[in-house]
């Protein structure tokens, strides 16, 4: 049924050359004049988490409420604040 | 479903003929079919994806050769583009679309879902792959260029048509052709997405209408391979990045069912927008219709002077209305017009998908509820959540499937804690949009085909059932009838018609088959004693209203008569059923 409602013989001949024409004509006018460029956005963010955010990312599961935070480990010192080892015993 | 031999397969010729036929001999060799069938389910997750990247580079690249920006900053894009090239360049997409038209000579219209289905279901898993590439990058095209449509229209259209064809080359049985068909369409949406849940459920939900466990491995199979495909090659993060929005009070349950109501009716709106739209561009004249692309996609141009909001996926939009930085205005208006741009493009014959516009329907309509909730109740969620929730509801209300939508917009968003009003909300708002348009976005363009979906609901919740059937029965004999009388009232009957012998009170005794009654006949001399209760059958066990109809099915299956009685509880006869009404009028 869609193909009696579609153009037939020289219409359509006509038609596709009309058409081409127009895209043609219409792709030469808007690539020759192309648009100022936007600014790149800031990259997408990967869902910033803090910490907080990322211990607790599993209690967002009704699963996992009500169960303790896992904790970080302490963080290493630096080894300008790392204590001295206590000295060795004298003789 | 055997393999295909080279000894039985087309001359092999040239290089590309050969390498087919060895792929196809190494697949055959697979020793059974159940183990080549999961080959083909991973290789059709991977075309599907990698079509999928492929249609998603072309869309990419070609707004940044016209708009000088991509999917996730179009809109920035667009706002930059002075006024006369929001005009021209929605022309140009609508005159490329109208000049394939011409060139293939048929539309090229339609949101593919709808045509999966049909080949699902009546075709045997039966796609054009060349036709679907086509009409894919078409889509792809129009929807660079400014179509208000969905991109996924294109890659479920693809996928989908790598599984029929894989299907029809390794000649396979139609069920796992059709299953194929449907594994490519999730696999395609998987991947335009990047929700494998959320796909894999549309397609069992939508495309197939079951959970059965037989289809759940295949498609789940299909979507986590498109999945991977797409995600180390695009990118790996939901496709909305938005704050954790949770409950505030419980109240807001009840504004969810509220908001469920609302865009339920909303949803059946959409419904009916879109396919009044298309009657209407059906009924144009002939010399116009191949035109229409054109005509519609300038009305889009001239629209997007003063919203360029409209043009393309929408995606911006709906973030925007996400993060609760649209005004009530736009968000009260912007869903309205995107719904006549969409319905018009749509029906003149611009290919592109109706899911993405229906997000950009609902998350809208959703912000605009949660500004006035805000209004009314101020100190509850944002409006951000509403429009979470609207996008939800909507896709439920338009898909009529609860379950895959409350799943997409969970892995489109990534936000969990919202899944309680999101699974209340979409419910209520399929439940309403069912009451009001019976007929999904899918099944409305499959009835305008005279398609008809088998229905998906169990056969003992189904409202018709033997009672539907029900023809009333105008003779019967009680069972102290003489014989000349039940011969009389026999011969009057119409084909195929018993006599039912029934007592004073009109309760079932029997019934007197013509065919039976030649051997139950008595000695000659007896005849004018003989009365009905001597020749009924009483092993013709009657059958109740109740019954669903594929019982009764099983009941005719015991029996040769093409009728059967219908009685109450108190064996009262109430009418008869017959085997032809039940093959004809039965959804099974």
């Amino acid at each position: 049924m869609e193909h009696t409602r579609m153009l037939h013989g020289p219409a359509r001949a006509w038609s596709i050359v009309l058409m081409s024409l127009l895209c043609g004509v219409l792709s030469a006018i808007l690539l020759h004049h192309p648009p100022p460029s936007v600014p790149k956005p800031p990259p997408r963010p990967e869902r910033p988490l803090s910490s907080e955010e990322r211990r607790s990312m599993y209690r967002m599961w009704p699963m996992f409420q009500g169960w303790p935070l896992p904790q970080l480990p302490p963080d290493t010192p630096a080894p300008e604040n790392r204590t001295p080892p206590p000295p060795g015993p004298s003789r | 479903m055997g393999a295909h031999h080279p000894a039985n397969g087309p001359p092999g010729g040239t290089a590309s003929r050969e390498g087919n036929g060895a792929a196809r001999t190494l697949l055959g060799s697979l020793t059974g079919p159940g183990q080549r069938f999961w080959v083909l389910v991973v290789l059709v997750g991977l075309i599907a994806g990698l079509g999928a990247v492929a249609l998603l580079k072309v869309l990419r690249f070609t707004q940044q050769l016209f708009w000088r920006s991509t999917g996730e900053d179009f809109l920035a894009g667009v706002a930059e583009a002075p006024t006369w090239r929001r005009v021209l360049i929605p022309i140009l997409g609508g005159a490329l679309v109208t000049l394939l038209t011409l060139i293939v000579g048929r539309p090229l219209r339609g949101h593919g879902t709808a045509g999966i289905i049909e080949s699902i279901w009546v075709k045997s898993g039966r796609l054009s792959l060349p036709r679907a590439l086509l009409r894919g990058l078409v889509s792809i095209l129009a929807v660079a260029l400014g179509a208000p449509l969905g991109r996924e229209g294109a890659l479920l259209s693809t996928g989908a048509a790598s599984g029929s064809s894989l299907a029809q080359w390794l000649r396979l049985g139609p069920g796992q052709a059709r299953l194929l068909v449907a594994c490519g369409a999730s696999a395609g949406m998987a991947s335009a997405y990047n929700v494998p849940i959320g796909a894999a459920l549309f397609g069992l939900e939508v495309l197939l209408g079951s959970f059965a466990l037989e289809l759940f491995g295949p498609i789940v199979v299909s979507c986590v391979v498109a999945t991977l495909v797409s995600r180390g090659l695009i990118a790996d993060h939901p496709s909305f990045v938005i704050p954790h929005y949770t409950l505030l009070h419980p109240r807001e349950l009840v504004l969810a069912i509220l908001l469920g109501i609302c865009v339920g009716v909303a949803s059946s709106f959409y419904v009916r927008g879109i396919n009044a739209m298309s009657d209407l561009l059906d009924r144009s004249a002939a010399w116009l219709a191949p035109f229409l692309p054109l005509l519609s996609m300038t009305v889009v141009g001239v629209t997007a002077v003063w919203l360029p909001q409209l043009l393309g996926n929408g995606y911006d939009a709906v973030n925007a209305a996400l993060l609760g930085k649209l005004p009530l205005s736009l968000l009260l208006l912007l869903p309205l017009a995107k719904l006549a741009l969409t319905a018009t493009c749509a029906g003149a014959g611009v290919p592109g998908g109706l899911f993405t516009p229906s997000l950009f329907y609902g998350g809208l309509l959703g912000g605009a509820f949660g500004v006035l909730a805000e209004q009314v109740l101020p100190g509850g969620a944002p409006s951000g959540a509403y429009a979470l929730l609207g996008m939800g509801a909507v896709l439920a209300g338009t898909t009529h499937a609860s379950v895959s939508a409350v799943l997409l917009i969970f892995e489109l968003t990534g936000d969990y804690p919202l899944v309680l009003p999101l699974m209340l909300s979409a419910v209520v708002s399929a439940a309403v949009s069912r009451r009001l348009e019976p007929e999904s976005l899918y099944t409305a363009v499959l009835n305008r085909r005279n398609v008809r979906v088998p229905a998906t609901v169990p056969h003992w919740l189904r409202q018709e059932g033997a009672r539907a059937l029900l023809k009333p029965v105008h003779q019967r004999v009680a069972p102290s009838a003489p014989l000349q009388e039940v011969l009389a009232i026999m011969l009057e009957q119409p084909l195929g018609q018993d006599l039912y012998v029934t007592d004073d009170q009109g309760r079932y005794r029997g019934a007197l088959v013509l065919d039976q009654l030649k051997g139950h006949l008595p000695d000659h001399s007896q005849l004018h004693a003989t009365i009905a209760a001597d020749l009924m059958d009483v092993r013709v066990s009657p059958i109740t209203p109740g019954l669903s109809l594929g019982e009764v099915a099983a009941r005719f299956t015991e029996t040769s008569l093409e009728r059967l009685p219908v009685v109450d509880g108190q064996r009262r006869l109430l009418g008869t059923i017959s085997k032809r009404d039940v093959l004809t009028q039965g959804t099974f």
